[in-house]
């Protein structure tokens, strides 16, 4: 019935009928019902889930601010972090909206499908979403940078030092900054 | 070596890059196979790797030379932005989604440049080989790790900045 199902989300398009029995015979079904928490931000990064049904909302808290960050549905991988060997906490809040199923992943399983198609489906899922993500921390980076370099001729022009401000060496942080923009190209 | 074994500096690269995501290095042998359908460029100090706004056409993995990074400004003229060192795989996000690229890379020295064309990339990505599930691993790890060092700086900058 699951393997069913799980052949009818387009990332496995192509993968054989035994592989996404074998890949829901590992992984086991959980199910959350509207309102559930899901996981906290902060919480340790030890699973992902795949949503085959329902949806769900990522958030994040900051002070007293909730920031709603998106929706998870059907056919997504979410949490996908627990999946790598990197330790970390979850970055956001993950809250059901709607009833959802979803299988629960661990690094464990994915070392047991070594070789399937079916893990090079879900890889080739979070190669996605990671680099939907990466684009989307750039793109902020991007705006920042060109925000600052704009303040900074603003001031030069206004004060009349526009050679001292460009000669001047970036500070510590800003450089890391810089370094860790230059690193996602 | 035989006509099929993978060159020496190419396995030697694939090895230091799987050690920085503490990927066994055994593995180095079947990544440095991945590369095998790649064109081997070498080129001089200044030569464009990527150009910021082209579309994500391939994947390139940099053996050797110094990577400079710029974006551009308001006003269209470039900022450097950091200087990267080698062996180091550039392009990863344009290749991935094939949307535009994020930055400009140069070769602030001369270098030598693995460049895989997007289709080739996908279509071997995808695969149930070796070759390929190191690679989606060591991409993974690697742009996630970019990705949680990047956010935390933005982080840290925005929030010194209010």
């Amino acid at each position: 019935m699951t393997a069913k199902l799980l052949s009818t989300l387009p990332l496995f398009s192509g993968v054989p009928l035994p592989e996404l029995k074998r890949l829901a015979k590992l992984c086991p079904i959980v199910e959350f019902q509207p309102r559930d928490i899901v996981f906290n931000q902060g919480d340790p990064s030890t699973h992902a889930l795949l949503v085959i049904t329902g949806a769900l909302e990522a958030s994040t808290l900051a002070g007293q601010r909730r920031t709603v960050l998106g929706h998870v549905r059907a056919g997504d991988l979410t949490g996908e972090s627990g999946l790598m060997v990197l330790e970390e906490g979850r970055g956001a809040t993950l809250t059901a909206t709607h009833t959802v199923q979803a299988l629960r992943i661990t690094r464990e399983h994915l070392q047991a499908l070594t070789g399937t198609r079916v893990l090079a489906a879900l890889q080739i899922q979070m190669l996605n979403a990671t680099a939907f993500r990466l684009r989307g921390t750039s793109e902020k980076m991007q705006r920042h940078v060109r925000k600052m370099r704009r303040e900074a001729e603003d001031h030069a022009r206004a004060t009349a030092r526009a050679t001292a401000a460009a000669a001047a060496p970036p500070t510590k942080p800003w450089r890391a900054f810089l370094d860790a923009l230059g690193g996602l190209a | 070596m035989t006509d099929n074994a993978p060159q020496a500096d190419l396995l030697a690269a694939c090895g230091r890059l799987l050690r920085s995501v503490r990927v066994p290095r055994d593995r180095a042998e079947p990544l440095a196979r991945f590369w095998a359908p790649a064109e081997r460029i070498d080129l001089p100090a200044g030569a464009t790797l990527l150009r910021e706004g082209d579309r994500g056409d391939a994947l390139l993995f940099v053996l050797s030379g110094t990577i400079a990074v710029s974006i551009r400004d308001h006003n269209g003229t470039p900022i450097h932005v950091a200087q990267l060192r080698t062996p180091m795989i550039i392009g990863t996000t344009g290749a991935v989604d094939g949307q535009a690229r994020m930055a400009t890379c140069t070769l602030a020295t001369p270098g030598t440049v693995l460049r895989m064309r997007r289709g080739v990339f996908v279509d071997t990505a995808r695969r149930a080989t070796p070759e390929a599930e190191v690679v989606r691993e060591l991409l993974l790890l690697t742009m996630h790790k970019q990705l949680i060092g990047a956010n935390q700086r933005l982080r840290r900058t925005l929030e010194a900045s209010r």
